[in-house]
């Protein structure tokens, strides 16, 4: 799942442009956007709207336990190109001077860089902490709200400049034309980081085995806790020898005759299976 | 729209720098090495090795670099789980944290949250805190950097080398260098010093295959070996942790083999065996981290807030190791069972 937020529409529209995205008329508070694979959020400007959106997108989402989470969207910087985009390695929420870091696990082209949130638009340069930073009102409330939820390798930050700290407000229209050139580049790295978190799943039961667990416990009637022991057992046993069928089969085979009996097959399955 | 995926950062692509490190000679240095590596300024090395929910496997396989200064703790009491080598004044000291190498049984996936690994820079503190020490105490042992493989970073900071130097006007005190690589060059022409003791860690290579990934093969750690003792310098063998799985008692009389195949008895200065052991706080974690990995499920005994084998398995496997030991006409009392 690739679940991305941004703070405007415009910043949105050219990723539910390109992943297809429908609205979720059900959401009042929020704009969403879904796909099968792909959910949007905007979240409204500054750092609290991004931290709430960030932890309503990412509760809907709780049950993906691989996917990613992007933040994009425009920034402001005192010496950087417009049009520019970086992928952000670094967070400094300027209110608090807390800094947060992303984990940086792919090779890209995009240049990184640093960012600054601050609570209102900021203007002077010399109100950064490094000169080269970018500027942002968003990024530390959804890397604090992301990091309570998932693993800072499956965040990221992709930041377009478009401003030199000049006061002024942009158009929705050049919002919209300067993030999306980048498109494409910001959908790539979400998907490879996507694979990547894939790639590095620990499986080790089938589902079929799985299957075979779960025919077990309900014939046992086992309670969670017992469960689970059975599946840790069954988990060593698979990594030692390969195979859990015929350690579990047995145990399916017995007609039990009483809660009793059926704790003493539990007892002999999980030790034949503990034992190497 | 474009699906081919981007490829894995490598190794030390990033490197956070502490304010406090910089000026640091070593900062320079190591910066030096890594040109290409995109720096990151950061105020302290625990904002990058302590933040929460970090993803150990996935950060090994892209290991970044922290150069930080230490404040304080530049030497640390030997803990129980260390050998002491019946040394009164055993100490070990922390240069560096985490390890380059990606061994299944390191503690250190226990210890620390991330995979990153720390250089601290102002090495200076390090020896000024060992002469004080060895000002009060007149001798001590001293196992260099235990949490991590320092001969396997020599390229990046020479620390073996400078630690090696020191020792040179210091005859009070004894270092050991264990390590797994082979990284010795830098020691061969050095005249060889009685108080540095370079200890191999040594494994049967069907092990090393499955859970010392990698680490040079046992051949070449053997040889490593070979070259130094031969040139003067003392050598030991740690055979440690003995692994308790397939074959194990053939596993380790044919390591045993080996070792007096490529090594005379007479070249092995000692030998120490130890079985698989870990605290129990860091086990836990580390069998989160490692649930794929066989060694961590098989039977285990839990005594004093550490998890070793059952006891007879674990006497039997010692008892074993030390056989076999003993087999290639080694003499016992150079034989330490941990
Ligand atoms: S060589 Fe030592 S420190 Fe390095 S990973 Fe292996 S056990 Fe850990």
């Amino acid at each position: 799942m690739i679940l991305l937020t941004t703070a405007l529409y415009c910043e949105a529209k050219p990723f539910i442009k390109a992943l297809g995205l429908k609205k979720d008329l059900t959401m009042r508070s929020h704009e969403l956007f879904r796909s099968e694979d792909c959910a949007l959020i905007v979240s409204g400007i500054g750092k609290t709207n991004a931290a709430i959106a960030t932890t309503l997108l990412l509760h809907l989402y709780s049950d993906h336990e691989h996917g990613v989470v992007g933040n994009i969207g425009i920034a402001g910087a005192a010496s950087h190109e417009k049009g520019e985009l970086r992928l952000i390695h670094k967070v400094r929420e300027a209110a608090t001077g807390t800094n947060f870091y992303p984990e940086q696990l792919l090779r890209t082209e995009t240049a990184e860089s640093s960012l600054e949130t601050f609570d209102m638009p900021v203007t002077d340069p010399a109100l950064l902490d490094q000169k080269e930073s970018l500027v942002d009102m968003e990024a530390s409330g959804f890397v604090q709200a992301a990091s309570r939820f998932v693993d800072n390798s499956r965040f990221f930050l992709f930041k377009c400049v478009s401003d030199n700290l000049e006061c002024g407000v942009l158009s929705a229209q050049i919002i919209e034309s300067l993030i999306e050139p980048h498109t494409d580049t910001i959908l790539r790295y979400a998907r490879s980081l996507h694979a990547l978190h894939l790639d590095s799943q620990i499986e080790i039961l089938t589902g079929q085995e799985k299957k075979l667990l779960d025919k077990v416990s309900k014939h046992l009637s086992l309670t969670k806790n017992e469960e689970h022991l059975l599946e840790q057992a069954a988990v060593g046993h698979k990594i030692r020898t390969g195979d859990i069928t015929r350690g579990l089969y047995p145990a399916l085979k017995v007609e039990l005759e009483s809660v009793e009996h059926a704790k003493q097959i539990f007892h002999e399955t999980r030790s034949s299976l503990s034992t190497p | 729209m474009k699906h081919d995926h981007h490829s894995q950062h490598r190794k030390f692509s990033h490197v956070y720098v502490e304010e406090d490190a910089l000026g640091y000679p070593d900062t320079d240095r190591i910066l030096e090495k890594f040109k290409k590596a995109t720096v990151i300024p950061i105020q302290n090395y625990k904002e990058i090795l302590n933040r929460s929910k970090q993803n150990w496997r996935v950060q090994k396989e892209s290991q970044k670099l922290i150069l930080a200064k230490r404040h304080d703790e530049f030497l640390y009491p030997g803990s129980d789980i260390a050998p002491n080598f019946s040394h009164p004044n055993f100490y070990y000291n922390a240069l560096s944290l985490n390890c380059v190498y990606n061994c299944h049984y390191c503690y250190l996936q226990g210890m620390y949250p991330s995979a990153h690994t720390v250089v601290f820079v102002n090495h200076q503190d390090y020896l000024n805190a060992t002469d004080a020490r060895l000002r009060e105490l007149g001798s001590m042992y001293l196992c260099l950097s235990y949490d991590t493989d320092l001969l396997a970073f020599e390229g990046i900071i020479p620390r073996a080398s400078e630690w090696i130097e020191f020792c040179s006007t210091r005859p009070e005190l004894i270092i050991e260098i264990r390590t797994k690589s082979v990284n010795i060059h830098s020691f061969c022409d050095k005249e060889p010093l009685p108080n540095v003791v370079f200890a191999w860690t040594l494994s049967p290579q069907n092990y090393i295959d499955s859970y010392e990934q990698l680490t040079p093969p046992l051949k070449k750690r053997l040889a490593a070996m070979k070259e130094l003792a031969e040139r003067g310098w003392k050598v030991r063998a740690c055979i440690d942790p003995v692994l308790a799985v397939r074959d194990w008692r053939e596993e380790y009389t044919g390591l045993t083999q080996s070792l007096f195949t490529e090594l005379t008895p007479e070249m092995i200065n000692d030998i120490s065996i130890g079985t698989f052991r870990m605290p129990e706080r860091y086990f836990s974690k580390t069998l989160k981290i490692r649930k794929d990995s066989e060694l961590f499920h098989l039977p285990f005994h839990k005594e004093h807030g550490r998890i070793s084998y059952p006891e007879k398995r674990d006497s039997e496997m010692k008892e074993s190791v030390k056989e076999a030991v003993l087999e290639q006409h080694y003499p016992e009392e150079k034989v330490f069972v941990l």
